[in-house]
């Protein structure tokens, strides 16, 4: 298992936020994890890259106990995230958003650094630009690709999808294929566009108050019987 | 003619001090959102380093360890603001209130150490051989320590320059300052990012220090008459950006000598403060703040 999180509490203060949440990601797995607005999704995912600490429970990243260390840590021994709201560095011109993750990155080096270019070819002629002047479709793309510029082996992902436009999402959709199918690498999705989570993962996880409520087979569940679970 | 270039030079002279005291603090403040109020305390033990040195090296190499003293004074300041802020500051990011209190309290600490080492009374620091004297310029004479502050002001910031966009810690710096949630998330240290970032603020208030002994005696006080300066140039030019702090200061210090021609010191500082009241009215943001499409 790439990751692996047991018995996960979480807590704002006194107000908690997450109970014993278990979930596991397979090597090449992708995993999918739905909910409504305000379940502990965005938390999870917070936890699980390190920027909170659980109050109880552990996250194992690759049998490893994680559950102590520090993001950076954590990108070294093998995450990529990818934050909500298409966040950057967006002082930072596209091509100084690549660079400083790849020199900060233990294994991404500058063939990492082409790769990602090649995979997000609309970031070529942007790369002078700064990140902040970029449209959110283009934010997007920059965002997954200062991600995989660590090479990670685990990409975690919060809602992609979360207000571009259709053709951005199915360049993204394509991207996320292709990365599948080149292997070696395992997936953790938050998304509120359930079609375009289920066409991808193998896995999904519903949460509910805190709570992982049910998880499956992604093919065993209907997109309507998803999107009625999830309405508010 | 006659009236205007000497003050166009005097301003400039006022505008590199600005910009020297403030430099340190566009890492700090700027970069960082840190009041470290203990910073003119970091600017008086960056000016007490020659005087130190030149004790110790005698009076026949006052010209050396004057020298000597702008590297040394930097690795120094460095030093004490790295230790400031692993013990206390990283403890209180957040809390920008409680940071200027506990600051305050150190600058006051090491004022009194300062008294205690060296005395209550101002002590000179000897000007190298090559700095003593003037250059005449027809209607100007300008001081070759003027001279000497200017080009070193200029020196720093173009090596600020560089270093904030050519150098991969320059760049990291950026990214932890504007997100530093996503930097930890993106592979970076932000622990070691804030040490080093603070280290090379602190110690250019140390090489501050240096260049201001040129200008006066030296005291445990030095560091309060420059502090409120150094942020007024920070807050003007826009928080962590050093085109802006370069214009403020300039501005500042034309401003202040312009001012001070027909009138008193005194008055053209309250007409500088007047002026900076009403600019931050209208542009609270400062000089240069970067416009993006999104609000982060």
């Amino acid at each position: 298992m790439i990751l692996s999180v047991k018995g996960l509490d979480v807590a704002y203060g006194r107000a908690p936020v997450l109970h014993g949440i278990d979930l596991e990601i397979p090597d090449d797995g992708f995993v999918c994890l739905l909910g409504r607005n305000g379940v502990g999704k965005t938390t999870l995912l917070n936890t699980v890259m390190g920027v909170l600490s659980p109050s109880a429970g552990q996250v194992h990243l690759d049998g490893r106990d994680v559950t102590g260390a520090s993001p950076c840590a954590r990108v070294a021994g093998g995450m990529g995230y990818v934050p909500q709201g298409r966040d950057g560095f967006s002082h930072l011109t596209v091509a100084e958003n690549l660079e400083v993750v790849m020199e900060a990155s233990v294994r991404g080096d500058r063939t990492a650094v082409d790769e990602v270019l090649d995979r997000f070819p609309r970031l070529v002629p942007l790369l002078g630009r700064r990140a902040g002047n970029l449209s959110g479709g283009q934010k997007q793309q920059l965002a997954m690709a200062r991600a995989l510029v660590t090479r990670p082996r685990l990409l975690v992902l919060d809602e992609p999808t979360e207000g571009i436009q259709p053709s951005i999402i199915d360049e993204i959709e394509d991207a996320l294929v292709t990365l599948r199918q080149a292997g070696g690498l395992a997936f953790l999705l938050v998304e509120q566009y359930v079609e375009f989570a289920l066409r991808l993962a193998d896995t999904y996880a519903v949460m509910e108050s805190g709570r992982i409520v049910d998880t499956g087979p992604a093919s065993s569940l209907h997109a309507d019987d998803a999107s009625r679970l999830l309405a508010v | 003619m006659e009236v205007w270039l000497p003050q166009l030079f005097a301003g400039l002279g006022v505008a590199a001090v600005l910009l020297l005291i403030a430099l340190g603090l566009t890492f700090t403040f700027g970069q960082m959102n840190v009041i470290n109020m203990a910073h003119g305390e970091f600017i008086m033990a960056g000016a007490y380093t020659p005087y130190v040195l030149q004790g110790v090296m005698g009076a026949g190499l006052a010209g050396v360890a004057f020298g000597l003293a702008l590297p040394v004074a930097f690795l120094v300041t460095g030093m004490l603001g790295l230790v400031l802020e692993r013990v206390l500051i990283r403890r209180l990011y957040g809390r920008p209130l409680d940071t200027l209190l506990v600051t305050w309290g150190i600058s006051l600490m090491l004022q009194q150490l300062a008294r205690d080492l060296f005395g209550a009374p101002n002590v000179q620091v000897v000007a190298p051989a090559w700095l003593r004297g003037s250059l005449d310029l027809g209607p100007v004479t300008l001081s070759y320590a003027r001279v000497f502050t200017i080009a070193l002001v200029s020196l720093i910031v173009i090596a600020v320059g560089i270093y904030l966009t050519r150098l991969a810690h320059g760049r990291r710096m950026r990214a932890v300052m504007q997100n530093r949630q996503l930097a930890g998330c993106s592979g970076i240290d932000t622990n070691r990012v804030d040490q080093l970032t603070f280290f090379v603020g602190s110690g250019l208030a140390g090489v501050a220090g240096v260049a201001l002994t040129l200008l006066g005696p030296v005291g445990p006080g030095i560091g309060t008459v420059y502090i409120v300066d150094a942020f007024l140039v920070v807050i003007v030019g826009g928080l962590g950006q050093l085109r802006g702090a370069v214009i403020a200061a300039v501005a500042l210090g034309l401003l202040n000598s312009f001012l001070e021609y027909g009138s008193t010191a005194s008055l053209a500082k309250v007409g500088v403060f007047a002026a900076i009241v009403v600019f931050l009215q209208f542009r609270p943001q400062g000089l240069v703040a970067l416009r993006t499409r999104a609000l982060t």
